[in-house]
């Protein structure tokens, strides 16, 4: 167990050393990032390159994963954006290093609520996802780098 | 200090309905009219729903200045109150942003914009933010469509205009024209609460 951390801690290391690209995903992809079957603690931040408190936040998530990389921790910013190129342009030059994804062909009205059911599509907005006990905390709105890595650290203490 | 412990009590009230129901809560309440608020497009007259006498109910929009989805609306939100305003149901639009966190939110450049898009409803300065809270409002825009009862309010639909705000030529629900066209046959809206994307409302405290 502890070789597989060990070798994904350095395969995690090893795409951080590289620019990172985006994925773009579909509406059933969703399903697996917000109902993961892995155990890790998944952080999925939904963003968008025209949201400015969700930029403001994003090196905190950025400073997420690098702290927490050895923790398990998988950092997900999902751009809900129709501007591909956009978040293309973004990511290169703020060299964002977490997994992007980006939603595209869905309609809001049918992926929001899978997300979240008392959503209503505000961003920003977080999903934290303890892979172990699969327990799910939703957080709307923005948050500052305390708040986020408490609470990270929080979901890091159930697990142990 | 009567009258403040009431208040505070019934703000955390409000606070406490706000975290424990979705939007979808709204939906068939009945509120009170609107406080008087500053218009924007009117020289800073203050305006409530009362000030429509004729009207038969509301396309009541929170909506703002800064937000990139309000602006791809503003088209938009001015040809839905050129088409239901003759039938009884006139938009109004409330910014509830503080204007300390968004600077393009205070009044000044909410009467630049108004002009400048042409607005022909009253574009309305929620100085407390509290009409948003009034109505679990979370972003812009947030659409309600109000039915008049008397001297009352009841909200028949919360949701999204479209299911397409960036991109006008992929619409493939006009969630607000179908639910309108219900609400004018004197028929509940088939739809009547929708998701969309936006800009959270970032309250005055």
């Amino acid at each position: 167990m502890k070789k597989i951390l060990f070798v994904l801690a350095l395969l995690v290391g090893s795409f951080a050393i590289q620019a990172q690209d985006f994925k773009k995903i579909k509406l059933a992809d969703l399903d697996k990032i917000v109902q993961p079957q892995g155990d890790k603690i998944y952080v999925v931040n939904f963003w968008a390159t025209w949201c400015r408190p969700c930029i403001k936040e994003l090196p905190y998530f950025e400073r997420l994963q690098k702290k927490y990389a050895d923790k398990n921790v998988k950092v997900i910013l999902l751009a809900v954006e129709d501007a591909e190129q956009k978040v293309k342009i973004f990511i290169k030059k703020k060299k964002i290093q977490s997994q992007v994804y980006l939603l595209t062909d869905a309609k809001a009205d049918q992926w929001v609520p899978k997300v979240d059911k008392d959503w209503d599509g505000a961003i920003p907005v977080t999903l934290f996802i303890n892979g172990k006990t699969k327990k799910r905390e939703f957080h709307m709105g923005d948050m500052t780098e305390a708040e986020l890595n408490k609470k990270v650290e929080s979901i890091v203490k159930q697990t142990k | 200090m009567k009258k403040l412990s009431i208040l505070l009590s019934l703000a955390f009230m409000v606070c406490l309905t706000l975290s424990t129901q979705a939007q979808e809560g709204m939906l068939g309440k009945v509120m009170n009219d609107l406080p008087k608020m500053k218009d924007a497009t009117n020289g800073g007259k203050m305006v409530s729903l009362a000030n429509f006498k004729k009207a038969k109910g509301f396309i009541l929009i929170f909506t703002c200045n800064h937000c990139p989805f309000s602006k791809a609306y503003e088209d938009r939100i001015v040809a839905l109150d050129k088409k239901y305003k003759k039938l009884g149901y006139p938009v109004i639009a409330v910014n509830p942003n503080d204007p300390m966190k968004y600077p393009t939110d205070g009044y000044e450049a909410m009467v630049t914009r108004a002009k400048e898009k042409g607005f022909t409803f009253p574009y309305l300065v929620d100085n407390t933010s509290n009409t948003a809270r009034d109505y679990q409002a979370t972003k812009t825009p947030h659409t309600y469509i109000l039915k008049k009862q008397g001297n009352k309010y009841k909200v028949v639909y919360v949701g999204a205009i479209d299911d397409s705000a960036r991109d006008e030529s992929k619409i493939s629900d006009k969630y607000v024209e179908k639910a309108m066209a219900d609400i004018l046959k004197g028929k509940n809206p088939s739809k009547n609460y929708s998701r969309a994307v936006g800009c959270s409302i970032k309250m005055r405290q």
